[in-house]
């Protein structure tokens, strides 16, 4: 991780500086340029309601259930069309069509499908976050060394040894590169996703404050995400640092 | 060397689509034969590895191998997010487990012991290749096939490896077919040499190692047809 070192100190002071001035000096509307002050008000009061701890809540378990349902979809699949070329020729050209779709463009099948609520959400993450981990499960399978196949072979493995003992370990680098993209990707999706969530959520919370033209509210919510995706990407990039993933980037 | 046959490969013939590569091949290794096969590349000395060890089927004619066979590749086939010694344990699979080399031996002799916990990444292409050796050799094998297990080394270390299979083999004497280009390499590590000979190969000649080995290496060397050619 990049830590914080003085000169990226200095400039977010200087940031901070900067907007409490310009908030001091009331040059521009609240509603379009939210003050400093406000936000600080703005913080105590969230935290004190508990309402920005429910939207995170509720955010995460949306986030997490569409991660988890796109891995727990695209990482079987991605072993199965990797090492199949019949599926190979029946799916890759639809998944390669359909993979550059906006997951938004789903959005209206989304209401009609799963209603209002965190359905429809999830729905929406796990179309976000299904192609890169598929694409990236068959592209790693493929590149697997044909040398392990022999091994195998030679070494009596059965099916199920060959898969937890020789293939899952030998794309998991490159399956957890993925995650960290679809991590980000997830967080994404999620704010304007949201906006089928009904209650709750910090995307609905962005909609709601945007609404509202409450931006001292809107930068909190916006801050809480970004916080919470980056503190998200450093536990995942500290995976990359386990000797069994480790290998996949110094070959 | 004993008389007993355990591995014999009868008018074997393979082609890759419409290129013929072995024609009629036949071969017959008696246990404890300490052999190699020459030829030049393209002559499908790798083709007839991957027959014996029965990553392919050959189209005609039958390979028969008695007991439990290893081998060594050429090109680095351990797994790197495993360490050194979980590498070599991996040969232990599926062989019984009360007749084995003994773990220490082996390492004291491939001299492993400093590595033991340190990943593929970390070694050097000789120590690598001595894993890859141990691996093949832990399970106590009948037959050893070897790739151009030493293609890869410098000089040097490719020297020095040799040194620590020759070692082993007295300690623990086994069948070895090495596949090699290298003629003065088969000459001075194996008992017995074969040139494949023939486009598709179909006959071998046979070359016994016990004399001068550069005169040796000059008579296999003027029999290679692609230098008559």
């Amino acid at each position: 991780m990049q830590r914080v070192n003085a000169l990226s100190f200095i400039f977010i002071v200087m940031v901070v500086g900067l907007w409490a001035y310009l908030s001091y000096e009331q040059s521009y509307s609240p509603s379009v340029f939210p003050y400093f002050f406000d936000f600080l008000k703005v913080i105590g009061d969230e935290l004190k309601s508990g309402r920005v701890v429910n939207d995170l809540i509720a955010s995460a378990f949306r986030w997490s259930a569409g991660l988890f349902l796109s891995v727990i979809f695209g990482l079987p699949m991605g072993l199965v069309i990797g090492k199949n070329k019949f599926a190979q020729k029946l799916l890759l050209p639809y998944l390669n069509f359909f993979r550059c779709l906006s997951p938004l463009a789903w959005i209206p099948f989304a209401v009609i499908w799963f209603g209002i609520g965190d359905a429809p959400v999830i729905f929406l993450i796990f179309l976000g976050c299904v192609f890169p981990i598929l694409f990236s499960t068959i592209q790693a399978v493929q590149n697997v060394p044909k040398v392990y196949d022999q091994l195998a072979k030679d070494y009596a493995y059965s099916e199920s040894d060959y898969l937890i003992d020789i293939l899952l370990p030998a794309i998991l680098p490159q399956v957890v590169s993925s995650l960290r993209l679809m991590a980000g990707l997830a967080w994404i999706v999620l704010v304007p996703a949201e906006m089928l969530a009904g209650k709750e959520g910090l995307g609905f919370a962005i909609m709601d404050a945007r609404n509202g033209l409450r931006m001292d509210l809107l930068v909190l919510n916006m801050l809480t995400i970004a916080l919470i995706a980056h503190q998200i990407d450093i536990l995942l990039l500290k995976l990359n640092q386990k000797s069994k993933v480790r290998w996949g980037f110094e070959q | 060397m004993s008389n007993k046959s355990i591995l014999t490969i009868q008018n074997v013939s393979f082609s890759y689509g419409s290129t013929p590569v072995l024609k009629n091949f036949s071969l017959d290794v008696k246990e404890r034969d300490i052999i190699s096969l020459i030829g030049p590349s393209g002559f499908g000395k790798t083709t007839l590895l991957q027959l014996i060890a029965g990553d392919l089927k050959p189209e005609t004619g039958t390979i028969t191998k008695i007991g439990l066979w290893r081998r060594v590749f050429q090109k680095s086939s351990l797994f790197p997010w495993l360490t050194v010694e979980e590498n070599i344990k991996l040969g232990l699979r599926g062989v019984d487990s009360t007749n084995t080399l003994n773990f220490d031996t082996i390492i004291s002799i491939l001299d492993l012991g400093r590595v033991l916990k340190n990943y593929p990444r970390e070694l050097s292409g000789g120590q690598g290749q001595r894993t890859e050796i141990a691996r093949a050799l832990i399970g106590k094998p009948d037959g050893l096939l070897m790739d151009e297990p030493f293609s890869s080394l410098d000089y040097l270390i490719r020297h020095q490896t040799r040194n620590y299979l020759t070692e082993i083999l007295k300690e623990y004497p086994m069948t070895m077919l090495l596949v090699t280009h290298d003629i003065p390499e088969a000459v001075a590590f194996t008992h017995k040499t074969y040139l494949m000979q023939g486009q598709p190969a179909s006959r071998l000649k046979e070359y016994f190692n016990d004399g001068d080995p550069k005169e040796l290496t000059e008579k296999i060397w003027n029999d290679l047809e692609i230098r008559n050619e």
